[in-house]
C-alpha cells in the first residue's frame, strides 16, 4: 500500500468546438480524447492489455448527465466501443454535477493508493450542444434540488449564484458598485487569461472590464440577480483525460524512456471533500453565524492542504470553479488568501492574475476556457499538472511547485479539492 | 511605427470595413473615422461593427465621415485601412487622395481578394511608398482569423515587422505573409476548388448538379461549408471577380479550372448573386429549398439523393475514425468516391504547389486554409491518407502534378495540431 498518485499525462479537447455541429457523437469524443492521451503519455493498447491480464489498471469516467443530453447511460462501459484492448478493463461512471469529474478523479487515485490498480484513466466528458440553452438549463437544475430550487425555473444556477452575490453584499456590508466591479474584473481576468490558452472556448472573443462592467447591456444581458452573462460560464462540449499511475509504475515509466521526473510527472499530494445541505437557503442558513458563507468549501480547502502537509502561504496557484464570477470571489477566502469579507484585496491589487502573487485561472477557468460541466474537475487537475511540469505554454506561471484546484457541484454543495505538486 | 490610436476606415458601411472596424475599436481600442458615401452609410457601419463583434461598448470610438471629409481625418490617423470595392482603378483613386492627405510615416493598407499590391503603391511617392501594404482580412473577420499579409517591392522591413506584431498580439489575427501574386495564397487554392466544383455541377447535372457536388464536398472532405453553398455565400460576383482575376493572370497547369462557368454567368446577369441578393445557386420560396438546374437554367426542388457509401462514410466520421473515413473514400469505386479523391488530390496537389512561390513554408497553407477558409488543412489531408506515398500515389492517379514540397523525408506533415485541431473540419453532416 502506498500514499503515493502521480500523475503522469492527459489531453483535453478543444473546448470551442461544437460536436454536434460537426455531426459526432460522444464516441468520437472519448476516442479522440483518449487517443490524445495514450499519446501524451506514451502508452499504447499493447500496454493496457498487458496491464489488464494483471487486473492492474482501471477507468473512472466522470459524467453529469448523459442520459438527458445525449441519451446514454453507463458510460462507464465505453470505452470497449474504443478499442478492443479495452474489453475486460473495468471502467465505472460517476456523477456529483459540476463535481462528476473530481469523484472519477478521486476513486481512481484512491484505487493507485491502495495499490490495487497500477494504471488508472480518468476521463471527465459532456456533450451539451445537443439542446437549446433553455433545455440545458433545466437540465442542468438537477444539480440543484430540483423539486424546490428549478423546476418550473428557467436558468436556475445564474439565479442561484445571483444569490451568493448577494448574500456577499448583505453579510460583509460591502459597496454593490465596488463588488460588481470586483466581479467584473474576476470575469476580465478569465477571459485576459483564456487568450493564452489554445485550447479554451473563448480565445477569439471580445472582452474587457468595460464591457463586463456594462451589465444589462444588448450584449451583456442579465441573467441571474446582479449577474449578467460576462459573469457566467458557457455551454461547453469537451473532454478531459488524466492518466494516473504508482510509483512503482511510474519510477518504471520515467526509466525505460529516459524522462526527467519534474518535468513529466506530478503528485496528487491532497485531497478533500466535504458536502454542503444541498439547499442554497439551508447553506445561508447554516453558515449565519459563521466568518464564512461557505464553511464546507473552506474545510475542504483545509482538509487538502492538511493531507498534503502544506500551509495557504506555499501554493502558488489556483484552478478554481468560476462556473459564476461569485463563486471565484467566494473562492478567494476559501483559500485563504483573504479573511472573509475582504476578497476584494487581492483582486484590486492585481494579485490573482497571471503574472500576479497568487494567480487564480491561469488557464482561463471556467469562464475562459469553459465549462462541459462532468470534464471540468479533470481539466482542471491536468492544468494542474501542466503547470507543475512546465507544461503550460503560453499560460504557464511562473512559480508553480505547488497547485490547488476547487471544483464544486451544485451550488457548492460538493467541494472537492485537489493539490498537486511538483514530483521531486 | 507609433501605436496605432486613430484609425481611418474608407469603405465603413461595406462588409469588409464595417466587421474591420469592429475588430480595430474593440481589440485594438483605437479611435476611428469611419469613412463611407454619405454619414448615414458611416452610421450604419458603426452599428455593424459594434454587432460584428458583440458589445455596446465602443460606440464613444467611432466618428462618421464621408469622403469630403478626407482632407481633415486622414492626416489625423497612424493606420489609414482602405476596403472599398474590388475595382483596380476606384481603389487607385482613393489610395491617390489618401496619399495626398497622410501624414509622413502613416501606414496605409488595402483589403483585396487578389488586386496587385505592388501597382497600388505607385500612387505613393518613393518615400511614402515603404509604408503600403496588403492587408487580407477575410469575411467575418471575428470568426476567421487569417490575415493574408502582403508587403511591396519597396516596403520598410521594421514597419513590417511592427505592424505584423500589432496584427498579431494586438487585433488576434493569424497572419500569413504571401507574396504579391493573383489572388494571393487563400483565395488561389480556395476558388480554384469552388469555381472547379461549379464546372462539376455543371458536368454531372444528371446525377443532381449542385446539390450532388455540395453533398460529396461538403464536411466530410474537409469543408466545413459545401463549395456550392460557399460561393453563394461570398457572392456570386465576388466568385466572378477572383476566377476572373486569376484566370487572366495566372497560367499554371490548373489554368482552365478557374475559367467561369456559363451558369454562374446567366445568375449573375439575372442580379442573382446569392445570400445578398436572397437567391444565387439556391434560394428559399414559401418555406421550399430550390437548387438551380446548371443545365436547364432553372431552379427546382432540391433533389434527395442517397448514397450508401456516402453514409457509410459518415457514420465513421460520426465516431471519430477518420482515418477509416477517408480509406473508405479512396477505396470506394463509385462515381461518388471518384470525385471526392479527385478533389483531396486535386486540394493537396494544388496548395503545396504554391510553397515557395507564394507561401515561405507548408505550415502557410495550412494557416491559410484552416483559418480563412474553415478548411482541413492539407497537411493534415496527407497525414490522414497515410502519408507521403499514399498521397503520392492519389495524385498520380489523378495525374495531376506532384508538388516538390510533398517530401518522402517527412514524416508528419501537420505541425499546428496543437493551435488547430485538424478533426474539427471533418464533418458527419
Amino acid at each position: 500500500m502506498t500514499s503515493i498518485v502521480h500523475i503522469i499525462g492527459g489531453a483535453q479537447t478543444d473546448f470551442q468546438r461544437n460536436w454536434s455541429k460537426e455531426g459526432k457523437t460522444f464516441i468520437a469524443m472519448m476516442r479522440e480524447v483518449i487517443s490524445d492521451a495514450l499519446s501524451d503519455t506514451g502508452i499504447d493498447f499493447q500496454e493496457i492489455i498487458r496491464l489488464n491480464k494483471k487486473n492492474k489498471i482501471g477507468i473512472f469516467l466522470g459524467n453529469f448527465d448523459g442520459e438527458q443530453y445525449f441519451n446514454q447511460g453507463h458510460l462507464g462501459a465505453f470505452f470497449t466501443e474504443i478499442h478492443p484492448s479495452f474489453f475486460g478493463v473495468p471502467g465505472s461512471r460517476f456523477e456529483a454535477a459540476c463535481a462528476s469529474g473530481s469523484v472519477a478523479i478521486d476513486a481512481a487515485a484512491t484505487k493507485i493508493r491502495v495499490g490495487d490498480y497500477d494504471l488508472a484513466i480518468v476521463l471527465g466528458i459532456e456533450v451539451m450542444k445537443t439542446v437549446s440553452s433553455a433545455v440545458g438549463g433545466d437540465f442542468l437544475g438537477t444539480a440543484a434540488y430540483y423539486e424546490k430550487e428549478a423546476k418550473n425555473i428557467s436558468f436556475p444556477f445564474p439565479k442561484l449564484f445571483g444569490q451568493l452575490a448577494d448574500v456577499y453584499l448583505s453579510r460583509y456590508q460591502l459597496d454593490e458598485n465596488r463588488f460588481l466591479s470586483n466581479l467584473a474584473e474576476i470575469s476580465s481576468i478569465n477571459y485576459h487569461n483564456a487568450k493564452l490558452n489554445p485550447l479554451a472556448q473563448t480565445r477569439s472573443w471580445f472582452m474587457n472590464k468595460n464591457h463586463a462592467c456594462h451589465r444589462q447591456g444588448n450584449y451583456n444581458i442579465s441573467v441571474g440577480g446582479k449577474l449578467s452573462v460576462t459573469d457566467c460560464s458557457q455551454v461547453t462540449d469537451g473532454a478531459a483525460c488524466i492518466i494516473l499511475a504508482s510509483p512503482k509504475y511510474s519510477s518504471k515509466y520515467l526509466q525505460h524512456r529516459h524522462l526527467s521526473k519534474a518535468n513529466t510527472l506530478s503528485t496528487i499530494s491532497g485531497w478533500g471533500h466535504r458536502v454542503a445541505p444541498v439547499l442554497f437557503s439551508e447553506k445561508i442558513s447554516e453558515s449565519s453565524s459563521n466568518l464564512f458563507v461557505l464553511p464546507w468549501t473552506r474545510q475542504a480547502v483545509l482538509d487538502a492542504l492538511s493531507r498534503a502537509k502544506l500551509s495557504e502561504k506555499q501554493i502558488d496557484f489556483y484552478e478554481t470553479h468560476d462556473c459564476f464570477t461569485s463563486s471565484e470571489y467566494a473562492a478567494i477566502s476559501a483559500f485563504g488568501l483573504t479573511p472573509p469579507g475582504k476578497e476584494y484585496e487581492v483582486i484590486e491589487n492585481g494579485s490573482i492574475t497571471i503574472s500576479g502573487k497568487n494567480p487564480i485561472n491561469p488557464s482561463g477557468g471556467l469562464i475562459g476556457v469553459g465549462h462541459p460541466v462532468g470534464a471540468t474537475g479533470v481539466r482542471m487537475l491536468l492544468d494542474l499538472h501542466r503547470q507543475v511540469t512546465h507544461q503550460a505554454g503560453n499560460y504557464q506561471v511562473a512559480n508553480s511547485d505547488h497547485g490547488l484546484m476547487l471544483n464544486i457541484g451544485g451550488s457548492a454543495t460538493t467541494n472537492y479539492v485537489f493539490v498537486v505538486s511538483r514530483s521531486i | 511605427m507609433k501605436s496605432i490610436k486613430t484609425v481611418t476606415i474608407l469603405g465603413a458601411n461595406g462588409t469588409m470595413g464595417s466587421h474591420c472596424a469592429g475588430i480595430i475599436a474593440g481589440f485594438g481600442e483605437a479611435k476611428i473615422f469611419m469613412v463611407a458615401r454619405t454619414l448615414e452609410k458611416a452610421q450604419e457601419g458603426i452599428h455593424i461593427a459594434q454587432d460584428s463583434i458583440k458589445t455596446d461598448t465602443i460606440a464613444h470610438q467611432f466618428i462618421p465621415q464621408t469622403y469630403a471629409d478626407l482632407a481633415s481625418c486622414i492626416p489625423q490617423s497612424d493606420w489609414i485601412f482602405e476596403l472599398t470595392a474590388e475595382n483596380l482603378e476606384l481603389k487607385k483613386e482613393i489610395t491617390s487622395l489618401i496619399a495626398k492627405y497622410k501624414k509622413s510615416g502613416s501606414i496605409v493598407s488595402t483589403v483585396s481578394s487578389g488586386l496587385s499590391i505592388n501597382e497600388l503603391s505607385k500612387c505613393f511617392t518613393e518615400s511614402e511608398s515603404k509604408f503600403y501594404f496588403g492587408t487580407h482580412f477575410y469575411n467575418p473577420p471575428y470568426r476567421l482569423l487569417l490575415c493574408e499579409f502582403i508587403p511591396t517591392n519597396k516596403s520598410d522591413p521594421s514597419t513590417q515587422a511592427e505592424l505584423i506584431s500589432y496584427l498579431s498580439n494586438q487585433l488576434h489575427r493569424q497572419v500569413v505573409i504571401t507574396k504579391d501574386s493573383p489572388g494571393f495564397a487563400g483565395n488561389r487554392i480556395g476558388f480554384q476548388i469552388l469555381n472547379e466544383a461549379a464546372q462539376f455541377a455543371n458536368r454531372y447535372q444528371d446525377l443532381g448538379g449542385i446539390t450532388y457536388i455540395d453533398e460529396l464536398l461538403g464536411g466530410v472532405t474537409g469543408h466545413t461549408l459545401p463549395p456550392m453553398a460557399t460561393s453563394d455565400l461570398v457572392g456570386l460576383d465576388v466568385h466572378q471577380a477572383i476566377v476572373d482575376n486569376l484566370y487572366l493572370h495566372t497560367s499554371d497547369e490548373a489554368h482552365e479550372t478557374f475559367k467561369m462557368p456559363a451558369f454562374l454567368t446567366f445568375l449573375i446577369s439575372r442580379g442573382y448573386l446569392g445570400n445578398k441578393s436572397g437567391q444565387g445557386l439556391y434560394k428559399n420560396e414559401n418555406g421550399q429549398k430550390y437548387v438551380f438546374n446548371t443545365v436547364k437554367l432553372r431552379y427546382e426542388p432540391i433533389p434527395v439523393l442517397n448514397f450508401p457509401l456516402l453514409t457509410k462514410i459518415k457514420a465513421k466520421i460520426s465516431v471519430a475514425q477518420y482515418q477509416e473515413a477517408f480509406n473508405d473514400i479512396l477505396t470506394g469505386n463509385t462515381q461518388e468516391s471518384e470525385i471526392m479523391a479527385y478533389f483531396i488530390a486535386r486540394y493537396i496537389s494544388y496548395s503545396l504547389s504554391l510553397v515557395g512561390t507564394v507561401v515561405n513554408q507548408l505550415h502557410d497553407i495550412d494557416l491559410v486554409m484552416g483559418y480563412g477558409f474553415n478548411w482541413l488543412p492539407p497537411s493534415a489531408l496527407i497525414d490522414l491518407l497515410g502519408g507521403y506515398q499514399p498521397t503520392v500515389k492519389l495524385i498520380h492517379r489523378f495525374k495531376l502534378p506532384v508538388p516538390q514540397t510533398l517530401s518522402s523525408s517527412i514524416d508528419h506533415f501537420y505541425k499546428l495540431q496543437n493551435q488547430l485541431d485538424y478533426r474539427n473540419f471533418i464533418r458527419a453532416i
